[in-house]
């Protein structure tokens, strides 16, 4: 009996320890792996790269600070003390390498290329499972988003860590800051082969995907920057020529929710929330109307500046499309509320959404607005500027002609022609249709920096702590600089 | 009910077993300390299985036969009593206390040892030092009594504490494991204080070995009650009271606001703001914190007889908390029965049935903080008012919020726990165990968010611009079988072996079902909980639903082996193999194991009958063991789903990775050396324990932080190593001043000394953690330190800017003045950061005093901790204007105006870089508990036929001796971001009243 009990127990055992490693073998439940996930193939991942570019850091609130606030256009805005130590320091130049917007747009960018590389990795390794035509796009696709966050970055950093590839061996995590021309050359090469491979058009399905024309005119940017007049000439011609585009959509409606992924439109992030979505971008809250009640529209920061106000030609339209005035009776019927304790409250039009948007969303917060990133307008600038720069005067005249003509809608009394042939005159001429025609939209403070004009402008802006050779770019987050335990290497001057 | 309930009990009668034979002996068994009668003393015929108990006024009656000549009397916690009878019919007997129960068994995982035999460190409390304490959890009132144990209390109502034994040892999960009768848990929740027979703290590796895996951050044992054979008691017990916050937080009043308010304004070149309009002055906290009731009720019975052994109770916990409207109530029902069917086989099990239900705080403690104090709740029409426009869209009238969210979470669950076990003596000396556990718990919760708006007309916010209601259902499912063999031999009275060896098997799953739903104009849900399902509404499409699922396993094998000889020389040794669902199968499996050694001196002939030294051990360990404590899958590549791409109005979804997995992450291991020695002197008056301890945790799991640069998050990597090193100390002292005073004296101290003595491996970073950066975990320092500037003065002129060293960025007189500590380049930068603070103490100690006259006890518990600093986060926000703590009073103002408090200004970077400015100390003396009682006289209890009757009252956390100056210097938080307080809950005051009766 005894040995019976004896032999079941060590049998009971024997299987128990033979279970072992299925008992301890647990599988994830509710989620996939990349093993798991049922498509296959790439566009989960290709997806998965567009909707990081509405990451808070990558087009949210740090960017509208980086991009705008920086500028003599735009003034922190909201309550005279909000944003001490969030959005003031980037008005006022008193930045110091531990602010936290910055921190955030610099990992977030990363965070967005990351994402650019794992398509790349991915492709590579499916190589042998998809089209060469599935895997050329794939590639392009994700070039051309690692081209333009690049571009973003060493614009607000100059020369930035540079990863071209997925980092998963943490030997290789540490990676130095490169130079600013290292980064241009990616930047290039990302957005050439991009342009060799994109579609001109993604038809209505994918309307809003990034396009040879995209790629082509952001291209045309990046020479511009680096003042390479004929490529960047070059790229805006392929642009204005391949007739995808046009500026056939009126000024006032360029910046409503009817006029997101016009003929106007280049390259523009996409959002969405409505009641069936919410894939919304948090980048109008925080410049929205800062009311109360049904005008609670956001925090009101990023307001354009008195010098922006004064900027304008006179009964220049496009004034009253950019400016919120307070008191100033809107489109759509509703009044610009005063801001207890703020004189003379302005905010920025350009992100002020439809009433009838916020009631279908139940929100009041413009999380559906597109983020217009490059206009067909803005590629006409650069086509004159480039143009101007060589001797190209009636091109220049003529690109610029088509932008003020749009302009004017339809009033002939105002905005005359420019007929300036001088080359000096006429290049200031472009600058200021270029600050006007593109007012509150992200290109202000890169472009008095590239002129050489920033701290003119900023001084006479009353932001009298900019200080040349310092703020022109923002520090490396300080954060970063003790994680990488001194291997990057601060911005001069902070 | 309750009296017809009351009746029974009394009814209830407790016999003296007599067996009808030649001679009746009686007598009468009485207690040395205080003559009182001692009820459930075992009365043994030597030699015989004949015996009998006393009854509750310390009666015997035995029958004894010729030739049966001695009475052995045994009762738990004195010393037996063997007599001889001669001649005599009635015996009287005084019982003498066995003070430190050295014969007295305790826990060890797995069994039970003698705790003489012990060579590690465990520590053990009695249930009634945590019984009658006003808390929600058992552990809370451990603090300060043990060694070697952190607690850090939570004042939220129903809240379990934070407990650290013996420093931080791990970076993920630092709690430690519960085992209530053998059941592993992750809380004891489900507990009924009343049933606490005892508490042990496992504190050593060698201790913990045998617990492997799931023991590296230390393991307390619970046993429940069980009834002495022959006797049935009963047990009733209730207190009730309320808390009270003692400790509020300095803020500026009405008055004081608006000028500090107006002078930063001033600082900035900007125009005053009009407060015309603003004439209250609101004490927010005043509003939000109210007196909040407590009480408890038990009810216990235990009976056992020869061969049956029972158990039951009932309990009922309400708890209000101090926040308002945060509460918590429980229920408790509990049963265990054990079956003796032969001298070979034992059958038992219990079932535990758990009820909670929550009402979550609906107040914000920072919001009452930040809120500024110049308007009123509500105005003259009865609607809530809204903040100035200068913070009205960020910080909400705190009142408005807690009354609009009052009552719309519903939040509940059950716990069933239960257990079953087999037990089979063979062959005299083996013991086979069988057990088998389940825990199964449900929680549900629904709530309702309101649409509402407020404030005066052209000041209104709308937080919700729809109503919406969300419903929640999950269930937990742990099951663990057990199965030991024990061999037990004693060989001529000098070898005593126990010999253990098994296996245990864990699986833990839990699961969850969740889903909300919109009503917007006109159809908004209304605000009555029968309306707070997921059916209401119509087909809305903004309605969510999702769930989820995890599950974990574990399996071991165990060898244990305790050895004496001649009760001098002790040696335990243990050896356990772990396997678990965390890691990839090549890296699954740990060996883990123990020795250790101890030497009774006080058994060596040369020490014997020593009148100073009743007792000493000398005693030495060793021990390995790993932890595995992060979540599940994290050796995957796992995708998050959450995401989609957009174009125009189309969406499609995407996926990305959750992180870049790491496949070979393995057992974090801690190894530990432990020696000391237990003394007793003085005819057990004084008692000495003491401890060194020295461990270190290799491998430690753990999240780095990358460079940003990578853009990517890593899972779990296994880089560093942390070393927990100190000495513990516990002294004790009981002595009387007469037959009528007695008091006691205990003492304990730890030291800490907590260093990261690598981290990050081959990466070679700092972990850079706290929602300012300031808490590092980088070689030579304790986890988490604090790391900033260091706060020399205050500028007091452009002059001393002008002489000081380069400053970054702007600075201007009022300005913080930090120290230059790297004075090479004569500047202010990042190389003038240095380590500031440590959030872990250095010393943890505590002190309870007892003192009792005839039936009077006071006690009297202090607690604290020294050394280490508490980082203000709460007073460093500048997301909008928020009211000011009482500090900014003396603000800077001019020359000589202040040389601590920077001028008003919030907009000037410098002023709120990670500095000493932002800490405080972190020491802390607190009464922790004030207790007096008195005890009925046995004269009282015979006429009212009761064994045992108290009263009592007590006083928990009457003062607190601090320079913190939040709520609590308690801070918590995760290892590497400890001690920051952005907002800690308030550890309230707590007065009460109760009483205990037996029958």
């Amino acid at each position: 009996m005894k040995k019976k009990v004896y032999t079941v127990l060590i049998a009971a055992l024997t299987l128990l320890v033979l279970g072992c490693e299925d008992f301890l073998d647990r599988k994830p439940l509710g989620r996939y792996t990349t093993e798991t996930y049922p498509t296959g193939g790439l566009t989960q991942f290709i997806y998965g790269m567009y909707s990081d570019l509405r990451l808070y850091g990558v087009h949210a609130w740090p960017y509208v600070g980086v991009v705008s606030i920086r500028s003599d256009d735009a003034d922190k805005g909201s309550t005279p003390t909000d944003g001490a130590q969030s959005q003031a320091p980037y008005d006022d130049f008193t930045l110091l390498p531990n602010h936290g917007l910055t921190l955030t747009f610099y990992r977030d960018n990363y965070r967005a290329i990351n994402k650019c590389n794992v398509v790349l990795q991915q492709s590579d390794s499916l190589r042998s499972e998809i089209s060469e035509e599935e895997y050329n796009m794939a590639r392009a696709e994700a070039r051309f988003v690692r081209g333009y966050l690049y571009f973003n970055l060493v614009r607000a950093f100059g020369g930035v860590p540079k990863v071209d590839d997925l980092i998963t061996d943490s030997d290789n995590f540490n990676v130095p800051r490169a130079s600013k021309e290292e980064i241009y050359t990616l930047i290039e090469q990302d957005l050439l082969y991009a342009a060799g491979i994109l579609p001109p058009t993604w038809g209505a399905a994918f309307i809003g995907r990034p396009t040879r024309g995209s790629a082509q005119g952001l291209l045309a940017k990046v020479y511009l920057y680096q003042q390479r007049w004929a490529e960047s000439l070059q790229m805006s011609q392929n642009v204005i020529a391949s007739g995808f585009y046009n500026l056939n959509t009126p000024y006032n409606v360029i910046f409503t929710e009817a006029g997101e992924n016009t003929s106007e439109s280049v390259f523009e992030i996409q959002a969405i929330r409505n009641e069936s979505y919410n894939f919304g971008i948090e980048y109008v809250v925080g410049q929205g109307i800062r009311g109360t009640g049904a005008m609670d529209l956001g925090w009101g920061f990023n307001s354009p500046s008195v010098q922006l106000v004064n900027a304008y030609e006179s009964g220049d339209p496009r004034q009253d499309h950019t400016i919120l005035f307070q008191g100033e009776v809107t489109p759509y019927g509703e009044i610009v509320p005063p801001l207890d304790g703020v004189p003379n409250v302005r905010y920025n039009q350009k992100v002020y959404t439809n009433p009838t948007y916020r009631a279908a969303a139940g929100s009041r917060f413009g999380h559906w607005m597109n983020v217009r990133i490059l206009r067909y307008a803005d590629v006409l600038l650069m086509a004159a500027e480039a143009a101007n720069e060589l001797n190209q005067t009636s091109n220049a005249l003529d690109y610029l002609e088509q932008v003020r003509a749009r302009a004017r809608g339809g009033n002939a009394s105002v905005l005359p022609q420019i007929t300036e042939t001088n080359q000096a005159l006429l290049r200031d001429h472009i600058r200021h249709e270029r600050r006007i025609e593109l007012a509150m939209e992200h290109e202000r403070f890169f472009d008095i920096v590239r002129w050489g004009i920033a701290e003119t402008v900023l001084h006479a802006a009353g932001k009298t702590n900019f200080v040349v050779g310092k703020h022109e770019l923002l520090p490396i987050p300080q954060e970063e600089i003790d994680r990488s335990d001194g291997v990057l290497i601060q911005n001069p001057g902070y | 009910m309750k009296r017809i309930l009351l009746v029974m009990m009394f009814s209830t009668t407790l016999g003296t077993i007599a067996w009808a034979q030649s001679r009746q002996v009686q007598g009468r068994v009485v207690a040395a300390e205080d003559n009182q009668p001692l009820p459930g003393v075992n009365v043994l015929v030597q030699g015989t299985q004949k015996g009998g108990v006393t009854d509750i006024e310390g009666n015997f009656s035995i029958a004894v036969s010729e030739g049966e000549n001695v009475l052995v009397f045994t009762f738990i916690g004195y010393k037996t009593q063997i007599v001889q009878i001669g001649g005599r019919q009635t015996i009287d007997v005084v019982m003498e206390s066995d003070a430190f129960a050295l014969e007295e068994v305790v826990v060890i995982g797995y069994g039970t040892q003698r705790k003489r035999d012990v060579t590690g460190s465990i520590a053990s409390l009695k249930g009634s030092d945590v019984s009658d304490k006003p808390n929600a959890n058992p552990l809370n009132a451990i603090q300060g009594k043990v060694a070697g144990v952190m607690v850090t209390n939570s004042g939220v109502a129903g809240a379990s504490p934070t407990i650290q034994i013996r420093g931080v040892g791990s970076i993920s999960g630092a709690n430690p494991l519960y085992v209530v009768d053998g059941i592993f848990a992750n809380n004891i929740d489900f507990v009924n204080p009343n049933d606490i027979a005892s508490m042990e703290i496992l504190k050593d590796p060698s201790s913990l070995a045998i617990y492997g895996v799931q023991g590296a951050n230390g393991v307390i044992i619970i046993t429940t009650k069980r009834a002495q054979k022959g006797q049935t008691n009963v047990n009733v017990s209730s207190y009730a009271g309320f808390q009270k916050v003692i400790d509020f937080i300095d803020v500026t009043n009405a008055e004081q606001f608006k000028m500090l308010y107006n002078e930063e304004l001033s600082n900035r070149g900007q125009a005053q703001y009009d407060f015309s309009n603003y004439t209250a002055n609101t004490d927010w906290q005043d509003l939000i914190l109210r007196n909040a009731f407590i009480t408890n009720h038990s009810l216990s019975i235990t009976s056992a007889s020869e061969r049956h052994q029972t158990s039951f109770s009932l309990n009922y916990f309400k708890q209000d908390g101090v926040v308002k409207y945060d509460s918590y109530s429980r229920y408790t029902a509990r049963l265990r029965d054990e079956f003796t069917i032969n001298k070979h086989i034992k059958v038992g099990g219990d079932i535990s049935i758990f009820r909670w239900t929550r009402e979550p705080q609906t107040a914000g403690l920072n919001n009452a903080i930040w809120a500024v104090p110049v308007y009123a709740p509500k105005g003259p029409d009865g609607v809530y008012n809204t903040a100035p426009a200068f913070q009205r869209a960020q910080v909400s009238n705190p009142v408005a919020v807690m009354e609009f969210m009052k009552g719309t979470t519903i939040s509940e669950g059950y716990r069933v726990v239960a257990s079953g076990f087999v037990e089979l003596n063979f062959l005299k000396d083996f013991t086979w165990k069988s057990v088998a556990y389940a825990d199964l718990g449900f929680s549900k919760s629904r709530g309702y968010t309101p649409f509402y708006q407020y404030g005066a007309v052209g000041e209104t916010v709308q937080p919700n611009q729809f109503s919406s209601v969300r419903q929640r259902n999950g269930t937990n499912t742990t099951w663990q079988v057990d199965h030991t063999l024990t061999y037990s031999k004693e060989i001529n009275n000098e070898h005593v072996f126990t010999v253990l060896g098994g296996m245990t098997q864990q699986y833990i799953g839990s699961d969850f079902i969740e889903g909300s739903r919109q009503g917007k104009e006109p159809l908004i849900i209304p605000n009555h909980p029968d309306f707070w399902y997921l059916g209401i509404g119509d087909n809305d499409p903004t309605r969510t639903n999702n769930g989820g699922a995890d599950e974990q396993a574990f399996l071991s094998f165990l060898l244990r082996a305790n050895y004496a000889f001649k009760d001098k020389y002790l040696l335990n040794v243990s050896y356990r193999r772990d396997g678990t669902s965390k890691f990839n199968p090549f890296n699954r499996w740990g060996n883990f194991g123990s020795v250790g050694a101890g030497w009774v001196v006080t058994e060596e002939s040369f020490m014997a009958n020593n009148d100073i030294i009743n007792f000493l051990k000398l005693k030495a360990s060793w021990g390995r063991l790993g932890n595995d404590k992060i979540g599940n899958y994290l050796y995957y590549p796992l995708l998050n789903t959450g995401v989609s791409g957009v174009f125009g109005e189309n969406v499609y979804p995407a996926a990305i990775p959750q992180f870049i997995p790491n496949p070979n992450i393995r057992w974090e291991v801690v190894e530990g050396f432990d020696a000391g020695f237990e003394a007793i002197f003085l005819n057990n008056k004084f008692t000495a324990e003491a401890s060194f301890y020295n461990r270190k945790t290799r491998d430690i799991l753990v999240t780095i932080d990358v460079p940003g640069a990578v853009g990517a998050s890593v899972s779990q990597v296994n880089a560093g190593t942390i070393l927990n090193r100190g000495i513990e100390l516990v002294l004790g002292w009981n002595d009387t001043f007469s037959q009528d005073w007695r008091y006691t004296i205990n003492a304990n101290v730890t030291t800490i000394h907590n260093e990261v003595l690598s981290i990050g491996d081959n990466v070679g970073y700092t972990i850079i953690a706290g929602p300012s950066g300031q808490s590092r975990t980088a070689i030579g320092h304790p986890i988490g330190a604090f790391f900033g500037y260091v706060q020399e003065g205050i500028f007091q002129s452009q002059e001393e800017i002008n002489s000081a060293p380069n400053q970054q960025g702007t600075i201007r007189p009022g300005d913080i003045r930090y120290r230059n500590v790297n004075d090479s380049d004569n500047a202010i930068n990042d190389q003038d950061r240095t380590f500031i603070g440590s959030p872990i103490p250095d010393y943890t100690f505590g002190l309870s005093l007892g003192l009792s006259y005839k039936s009077f006890d006071l006690s009297v518990d202090l607690q604290g901790v020294a050394g280490n600093e508490i980082y203000r986060q709460r007073s460093s926000q500048t997301f909008a204007p928020l009211n000011y703590e009482a500090n900014r009073l003396k603000r800077w103002v001019g020359p000589g105006s202040s040389n601590t408090e920077p001028i008003m200004d919030n907009a000037r970077p410098n002023n709120f870089l990670p500095s000493t400015y932002f800490l405080d100390k972190g020491d802390y003396l607190r009464i922790r508990n004030v207790s007096l009682g008195y005890n009925f006289p046995s004269a009282v209890l015979e006429r009212i036929k009761l064994k045992n009757a108290k009263v009592y009252v007590n006083a928990q956390n009457v003062f607190t001796f601090m320079k913190a100056t939040g709520y609590s210097p308690e801070v918590g938080g995760s290892p590497v971001s400890f001690g920051i307080d952005n907002g800690v809950y308030p550890i309230p005051a707590t007065y009460t009243a109760g009483i205990n009766l037996s029958f």
